[in-house]
C-alpha cells in the first residue's frame, strides 16, 4: 500500500498524435496517493486520449508515463492490473454474464495470489458500496445504461488497485448515483489510493476533486485546486461560452452557464 | 489499502454476510445445474453410442454390443455378438465411425465456442466464416497431388496449415477498431467461402476421375468409411485442442468485456488471440481432414449450451465438447439409417437444420441491437 503523498503516477511532456494530427502536446503532471484529480475540458480537448495515454492504449509520440516510477510499457500486464484499474465510457459485454460474474472479473488479476482468499468479501462489498447487490442475479446485457455504469464501477472497485482511472463514470447515472460514485472516489483516494477521473460536469469536479486539470486543445491550460483553476474567466475562455462561478458558503463552487441574456428577452 | 477494506467491511458488515450467503447459495445452485447438464450429456452420449453401434443393416442387440466391448477388457458379463460378421461389423465399421463422429463433433463445437469468444460475436463459426472451407482446400490439394511427404499425416497437416491461414485472414479482415460487427463477419465469410469454393472447384476440375469422386463426396461431409488409422490421427489433435483451450477459458471470459478492458485486467490480448486461433485451426483441421465440411455444429451447440449453463467458458467449453459429440453422433446415426441402403452426407443434414437456425439467430441479433450492428 502506498504512503500518503507518495507519487503514484507521473507524466513527463507526453505528446500523442493520431494520423499526423497532434492530439496531446507537452502534458506533464504527477498524481500522488490520497488525491482525486479531475480532467475537465470541452469536447475534443483530449481528455479521453490523455486517459488512454495513461493506460497505455495509445502510443506516445513523445514523453513518458510511469507508474510507481516504472514506465508503463515495462510492466507485466498482470502486475500492471494489480496496480491500476480502468473504467471506460463504453461498458459493453459480448455475452450474457450475470452482474455478479462481471464484478468477479475485477478480481481476475489476483487469481493465484494471497489476496485471492478475500475475493468473495471484496466482490460482495464492492457490490454493496455501489448499491448493485440487488442486481447480482440479473444478466448484465439486460441492464440500463446507469445500472451498467454502477456494475462496471463495482468491477473496478473489486480490482482493488491503488490507482483508479475513470472515463466519465457518471455519464449515464442519475444524481443520486452520480453523487454516490463521486463520494466513493473521494473515500477511495482518502484511504491512500489515487483517482484520475474524466468529468463533464464542472460542478461535480469542483465538489469532489482535490485538483483539477483544465485541458484546452491538447494542452493543460492550468492544473491545481478547483478554486484556482476554475475561474469564470478561464472557463469562459476555454469553453467559449460565458460561465459564471460563485463561491457558495458550505458548498464550494457553484458553476453555471451564464443565462442573463436569455432571461432578459 | 487495508484501511479501506477494513472501514468498508465495517460499514457494510451485516450486508456483507447476507450477500455472501445469497451469492454462495446462488452459486451452488448454478453448480448443481451445470453438474446436472454434464451428467445428462454423458448419459445421452453413452446411450447414443450404444444405440448407434447396435442398429444398422445388421442389428446387434445391446447386450451383445456391451459383451463385445467389455469382452475386450476381460469382463464376460454379457454375451458376445451371435451373428456372422457381427464382431467385424462392430469393430471394423461401426466403432471407428462412431468414435470419428464424437471427435469431429467435439472439435467443431469447441472450435465454434472459442471463435465466438475471440470475435466477441455469437455468430462466428468455422463453417460460416470459411475456416472449414479453407482447411478443405488444403486437404483436397493433398488428395489431388497424392502427396505423402509426411505419410498419412499429410492430409491433416495441409488442412491445418490452410485452416490456420484462413483463420488469420478472417480475423484480420473482419475486425475493425477491436471489434467485429455482424455484417462484416458474415460478408467476410461469404467472400472467404467463395474463394475457397473456387479453389476446391479448380482442384476438383483438375483431378482425375477417381480422385474427383473422392473430393466431391468428402466435400459434402461424411463419416462413411472412417477407419481406425484415421481416428488415431485426429484423436490426439482433438484432445490436445480441447485441453489447451481449457487453459484460456478464464481469459476468454474477460475478453467479452471488450479487448481494452480485458487488457486492463492483465490479459495479454495479442498472445491470447493468436493462441486461440492456433487451437481453432487445429480443431477444425482435425474435423475436416477426413470428415469433410460439416457446418453449423459450432454455431448450434455453443448457443444452446450458453442458454442452459451460461456464458462462462470454464463450463461452456467442456460442455460443448460433449454436446458437439452428442449432436454429431445423432446426426451420423440419422445419416446412415434415415434412408435404407443409403448413406446420406452428414454435412448436408447439419446444413439443412443449421441454415434456418443461423438465420433465426441473425434475425434475433439484428432486432436486439436495433440494426445491423
Amino acid at each position: 500500500m502506498p504512503m500518503p503523498g507518495q507519487q503514484l503516477l507521473s507524466l513527463t511532456s507526453v505528446g500523442v498524435g493520431i494520423d499526423g494530427r497532434s492530439i496531446l502536446d507537452d502534458i506533464s503532471f504527477d498524481v500522488s496517493a490520497g488525491e482525486v484529480l479531475a480532467l475537465v475540458g470541452p469536447n475534443g480537448a483530449g481528455k479521453s486520449t490523455l486517459l488512454n495515454a495513461i493506460t497505455g492504449d495509445v502510443e506516445l509520440r513523445s514523453g513518458s508515463v510511469s507508474l510507481f516510477g516504472v514506465p508503463i510499457g515495462a510492466w507485466d500486464p498482470i502486475e500492471l492490473a494489480m496496480r491500476r484499474a480502468v473504467m471506460l465510457q463504453q461498458n459493453d459485454m459480448s455475452f450474457p454474464f450475470t452482474v455478479e460474474q462481471v464484478v468477479q472479473m475485477g478480481r481476475s488479476p489476483w487469481i493465484g495470489s494471497s489476496a485471492e482468499s478475500d475475493d468473495e468479501m471484496i466482490v460482495a462489498s464492492a457490490m454493496a458500496m455501489t448499491e448493485s447487490e440487488g442486481l447480482s442475479e440479473r444478466v448484465y446485457t439486460s441492464l440500463s445504461g446507469g445500472e451498467r455504469g454502477r456494475v462496471a464501477f463495482a468491477r473496478v472497485l473489486a480490482q482493488a488497485s491503488p490507482l483508479l482511472l475513470l472515463d466519465e463514470p457518471t455519464a449515464a447515472m442519475d444524481i443520486k448515483h452520480q453523487e454516490m460514485v463521486m463520494r466513493l472516489c473521494r473515500d477511495y483516494a482518502r484511504s491512500g489510493c489515487a483517482v484520475v477521473v474524466v468529468l463533464h460536469a464542472l460542478d461535480v469536479a469542483a465538489a469532489y476533486a482535490d485538483r483539477v486539470a483544465l485541458l484546452e486543445s491538447g494542452r493543460i491550460r492550468s492544473i491545481g485546486r478547483p478554486v484556482d483553476v476554475m475561474t469564470a474567466e478561464s472557463l469562459s475562455e476555454v469553453y467559449q461560452y460565458p460561465i459564471d462561478v460563485f463561491e457558495h458558503p458550505g458548498h464550494g463552487l457553484v458553476i453555471l452557464p451564464s443565462r442573463k441574456e436569455g432571461d432578459q428577452e | 489499502m487495508n484501511e479501506r477494506k477494513e472501514s468498508s467491511a465495517h460499514d457494510v458488515a451485516p450486508m456483507d454476510d447476507r450477500l455472501t450467503e445469497i451469492t454462495a447459495a446462488s452459486r451452488s445452485a448454478g453448480m448443481t445445474r451445470i453438474s446436472l447438464v454434464f451428467l445428462l450429456l454423458l448419459v445421452a452420449l453413452l446411450v447414443m453410442t450404444l444405440v448407434s453401434a447396435s442398429l444398422g443393416q445388421l442389428i446387434i442387440p445391446f447386450d451383445q454390443v456391451l459383451g463385445s466391448v467389455l469382452g475386450k477388457v476381460g469382463i464376460d458379463w454379457f454375451p458376445q455378438p451371435q451373428q456372422a460378421y457381427g464382431e467385424e461389423a462392430l469393430w471394423n465399421v461401426r466403432f471407428p465411425r462412431i468414435v470419428m463422429s464424437l471427435i469431429v463433433g467435439a472439435s467443431l463445437a469447441v472450435a465454434g465456442a472459442v471463435m465466438q469468444g475471440v470475435f466477441g460475436n455469437p455468430l462466428a463459426e468455422p463453417g460460416t466464416v470459411g475456416v472449414s472451407s479453407g482447411a478443405a482446400v488444403g486437404a483436397s490439394l493433398s488428395i489431388l497431388m497424392g502427396w505423402t511427404f509426411l505419410g498419412a499425416f499429410t492430409t491433416p497437416l495441409l488442412a491445418f496449415v490452410f485452416g490456420l491461414f484462413t483463420t488469420l485472414c478472417v480475423y484480420a479482415l473482419a475486425r475493425r477498431n477491436g471489434r467485429t460487427e455482424v455484417v462484416t463477419l458474415i460478408l467476410t465469410g461469404v467472400a472467404v467461402n467463395a474463394v475457397a469454393g473456387a479453389a476446391i472447384a479448380f482442384i476438383t476440375f483438375k483431378a482425375p476421375t477417381s480422385a474427383r469422386d473422392q473430393i466431391v463426396f468428402w466435400q459434402m461431409g461424411s463419416l462413411n468409411g472412417s477407419r481406425w488409422q484415421q481416428v488415431m490421427m485426429v484423436a490426439p489433435m482433438c484432445v490436445l485442442g480441447v485441453i489447451a483451450v481449457m487453459f484460456i477459458s478464464r481469459q476468454l471470459d474477460l475478453l467479452s468485456l471488450g479487448e481494452k478492458s480485458a487488457r486492463h485486467l492483465g490479459v495479454n490480448v495479442e498472445r491470447l488471440r493468436f493462441f486461440a486461433m492456433l487451437m481453432v485451426a487445429l480443431l477444425v483441421s482435425s474435423a475436416v481432414a477426413f470428415a469433410g465440411i460439416i457446418s453449423f455444429v459450432g454455431l448450434v451447440v455453443p448457443h444452446l449450451l450458453r442458454l442452459i449453463i451460461g456464458p462462462g467458458h470454464r463450463a461452456l467449453l467442456p460442455a460443448c465438447a460433449l454436446g458437439g459429440a452428442l449432436l454429431l453422433s445423432v446426426a451420423d446415426f440419422a445419416a446412415r439409417t434415415l434412408v435404407q441402403f443409403a448413406d446420406l452426407p452428414i454435412g448436408m443434414l447439419t446444413s439443412l437444420l443449421g441454415g434456418p437456425f443461423f438465420f433465426w439467430l441473425l434475425r434475433r441479433s439484428r432486432s436486439k441491437s436495433g440494426g445491423w450492428a
